[in-house]
């Protein structure tokens, strides 16, 4: 009986003793990963892009750690404070990676905004250049009006020779080849056309009825049509711009059998031809 | 006495057992395997070996290691690897996301830069 009693006890005690080397294996560690999980888990939940962008993943990481804590043998206590700190990583991560995203959205944003103020400018733009050209039209428009004005002034005939301006006989003194004052008159208006578009030149051409002598009829015709472009030159058209011939009686524009068609031969007429738009000349 | 002596004895080895059994052998950790070669398989699609080429490397390693340990019939220590290269491969995917996000940031700034260069050097007119 004492026998057993003593076996018993040593047994026991054995049990006991077995028993405290394994709880205090299991007292609570603090092991070095454990520390560092602590340090990883904590600096993620100090950080506010965290907390506001990946807080369950933040929250996984804490429930590691609060299991590390909570563990009492040491191999696990070091995997699960590993699981701890990389789940830290992780929470940090995705808060990166949403903030990133967020930015990215905003970018797009603001690169559309651009985008569209741009066209926009671009819009405004061209109805001012659309505007600026109708003005610009316009101003030819009325110029090219004021064009037609001036040539009607002038009495100038659209002919496929161009625009032909004749100067009567009663322009000239009888028989010579000085203008009367009208003539002069007549001819201002000429000069002052032809300054205002230097675009234009004249050709000035002389013509006679059939009454007389061909070569005096040559020569007067000749010396009409030189007095018009000196007349023309001094009042201040470039000479460049001017020639002369006579064509005698060769180019009648009326019967030359009655007083009134012979009058309106006696003429000198100045051809007004834009340069680059030369129209047929007579020969 | 006798009785609370025999109950104290039967308690202290209720609680050794029970202790033992936890560092005890473990059955294979199927699903933690499982779990951890899902996770790589995923980060391979991702092709995070380029962006978290460290992290990447790490959970392979521990998977392989994991294996290794249980077909030793070290079950317990092809746990806590598994565990491990689960989230290894985890942040692996998480970092290479996060770098995605900032070289599409990065991106758009530049093209941003680029846009607002061009805007301001570009005449209305064109």
């Amino acid at each position: 009986m004492s026998t057993t009693y003593s076996t018993r006890r040593a047994a026991r005690l054995a049990f006991a003793g077995a028993g405290i080397a394994l709880l205090s294996a299991c007292s609570i560690p603090q092991t070095p990963e454990l520390q560092q999980a602590e340090a990883k888990v904590d600096a993620a939940a100090a950080d506010p892009i965290v907390g506001a962008r990946a807080p369950a993943e933040l929250d996984r990481a804490t429930e590691a750690l609060n299991r590390a804590r909570a563990t009492s043998d040491l191999a696990e206590q070091r995997n699960i404070s590993y699981i701890a700190g990389r789940r830290a990583e992780i929470a940090q991560a995705r808060a990166d990676e949403r903030r990133l995203q967020d930015e990215a959205g905003t970018l797009t944003e603001e690169r559309r905004t651009m985008l569209q103020e741009a066209l926009e400018n671009r819009a405004l733009a061209a109805e001012e250049r659309a505007r600026l050209l109708q003005m610009q039209t316009e101003a030819l428009e009325s110029r090219a009006s004021e064009l037609d004005a001036q040539l009607a002034a002038l009495q100038a005939e659209k002919t496929e020779r161009g625009l032909v301006m004749t100067l009567g006989d009663v322009l000239f003194q009888v028989d010579q080849a000085d203008l009367t004052p009208g003539g002069v008159n007549q001819l201002s208006r000429l000069s002052a056309f032809l300054r205002d578009h230097p675009d234009y030149t004249a050709q000035i051409e002389g013509h006679t009825d059939s009454s007389g002598d061909d070569a005096y009829n040559q020569q007067l015709s000749e010396r009409r049509a030189e007095a018009v472009r000196q007349a023309l030159v001094a009042q201040g058209v470039d000479p460049a711009k001017l020639t002369a011939r006579g064509l005698g009686e060769g180019f009648p524009i009326a019967p030359n059998d009655n007083v009134a068609g012979r009058q309106q031969n006696r003429r000198v007429e100045i051809i007004l031809q834009k340069e680059g738009e030369a129209g047929t000349v007579a020969s | 006495m006798l009785r609370v002596q025999r109950l104290r004895a039967f308690s202290s080895s209720v609680a050794l057992a029970a202790l033992l059994s936890a560092c005890a052998g473990e059955p294979v950790p199927q699903k933690q395997l499982t779990l951890a070669e899902q996770a790589i398989g995923q980060a391979d699609e991702q092709q995070v070996s380029g962006s978290a080429p460290a992290e990447y490397a790490l959970a392979r390693e521990k998977f392989d290691q994991a294996k290794q340990a249980v077909s030793d019939g070290r079950n317990d220590d092809g746990r806590r690897l598994a565990e491990q290269a689960l989230v290894d491969a985890n942040l692996a995917m998480a970092r290479s996301d996060a770098e995605e996000a900032r070289a599409r940031a990065e991106e758009l700034r530049a093209g941003i830069e680029a846009l607002r260069d061009q805007i301001q050097t570009t005449p209305l007119n064109k």
